[in-house]
């Protein structure tokens, strides 16, 4: 149920929900709808923006709080503590009189060199055409490529394709990127091992991504993974 | 560099997965956005709960701050109220079902925990909210602050939620009439 208010003119509604947004008064659907509705119109999104910043004035002054120190271990358990864990299987074998062994087998097939040095691949991908600029970073432990916009838009009825491409070879596609901003893509293993030195581009599709499987919109950002210092 | 860069620039490493600017992150904001969780649930240990989930979710999403147009301690801060006023949402769905939520709605008052904290908070916003008369200026301060929403607004000001939403909604536009003037 959309409830209007009927002392509020029709034009002033949408003004009122992006307020009632960015308090928190809308519920669960009717905020649902109107962040798609927001999608599609960035007055909307711009209004949201400036309610927040000026609501969130109230917080100055407001008083600030220490959490209990086990907040942060909590967290961080959340979070890494899958890490540990592999760790932890490997250190009884380092006492064993495989140790060497056991720990070379654990550097080559777990990535576990990983965990303690982290070395990562990186990509700035600087805008081509347009202003798109996006940041990856491929971990190793998790195959993973982590790609984050950092400025820049597509056109709104375009979507951003990610594309791999290793020495002369062509294009191939690794996926759409999320519209908010924030991709992971899985990187199979045997994938992984031509990053260093390959290239990643954005094209700029239409939606559903490239109909044939190599680019066929223009070129947005690109740039080269390398090891990060 | 302001604080406002130094979080910023936290935040993009912390985007891209660097361990050790997540912990200075939740060194330097973890009391700030303590203190807006707990204002709004009242409750210390369902407060550290939602902490919790707040820094698993910069963690997660910190690379999007920069696309949604937010300064970063006001993204960071609208994240963590929005966990609170969630999870403050699901703890009155339980307690009454639906058709008795109107009538019944548990006691709204910030219980003691949130009145010391919002004691403070009585900062100076801007001429235009000066305008608005008292009892509109603490409605939507206590539904900012303390995350009411109508009904819970209306049980603590005895009134039917339609008019209060009426005065809320009243408010805001004149607000945002003075504001764009």
């Amino acid at each position: 149920m959309i409830d209007e208010t009927p002392d509020i003119p029709e034009d002033d509604a949408p003004l009122i929900r992006a307020a009632e947004y960015s308090l928190g008064l809308l519920d669960r659907r009717n905020a649902r709808a109107f962040e798609t509705e927001m999608r599609d119109n960035p007055d909307l999104r711009d209004e949201v923006v400036f309610w927040t910043e000026y609501f969130v004035q109230f917080e100055a002054g407001a008083s600030e709080v220490t959490p209990r120190s086990d907040v942060l271990r909590a967290v961080n358990r959340r979070l890494f503590g899958r890490k540990k864990s592999v760790l932890q299987k490997i250190i009884p074998y380092l006492t064993g009189a495989l140790a060497a062994a056991a720990l070379a087998w654990g550097v080559v097939s777990l990535g576990v060199l990983d965990q303690f040095a982290e070395p990562g691949l990186r990509a700035d991908l600087a805008p081509v055409e347009g202003t798109l600029e996006l940041a990856a970073v491929y971990n190793v432990r998790a195959g993973e490529l982590h790609v984050v916009q950092n400025a820049g838009s597509l056109p709104p009825d375009r979507v951003a394709e990610m594309w791999l491409i290793v020495g002369d070879d062509a294009p191939v596609s690794l996926g759409l990127l999320d519209p908010d901003g924030d991709t992971r893509v899985a990187v199979p293993a045997e994938l992984a091992a031509l990053l260093p030195g390959a290239t990643l581009a954005i094209s700029d599709e239409p939606p559903g991504g490239s109909p044939t499987g190599a680019p066929t919109g223009a070129v947005r950002a690109a740039g080269t993974l390398s090891v990060e210092s | 560099m302001t604080p406002q860069d130094e979080i910023e620039a936290l935040l993009a490493q912390v985007a891209l997965g660097d361990r050790s600017a997540f912990a200075e992150l939740y060194r330097r904001t973890s009391a700030k956005l303590f203190g807006v969780v707990l204002r709004v649930l009242d409750n210390r240990s369902e407060a550290e709960e939602v902490l919790q989930d707040v820094y698993v979710r910069i963690w997660n999403k910190a690379g999007l701050y920069r696309v949604n147009g937010l300064s970063p301690m006001t993204w960071l801060i609208t994240l963590s109220r929005n966990l609170a006023i969630d999870r403050r949402r699901v703890r009155v769905r339980r307690a009454t079902s639906p058709s008795e939520a109107m009538d019944e709605m548990p006691d709204p008052s910030p219980g003691p925990e949130a009145q010391a904290i919002a004691k403070s908070t009585q900062s100076q916003v801007d001429e235009c909210f000066d305008e608005l008369p008292q009892d509109r200026a603490d409605m939507l301060r206590r539904v900012y602050l303390h995350g009411d929403s109508y009904a819970e607004l209306a049980a603590h000001l005895d009134a039917k939620l339609n008019t209060v939403r009426t005065w809320l909604r009243r408010s805001l536009l004149d607000l945002r009439e003075c504001l764009s003037r």
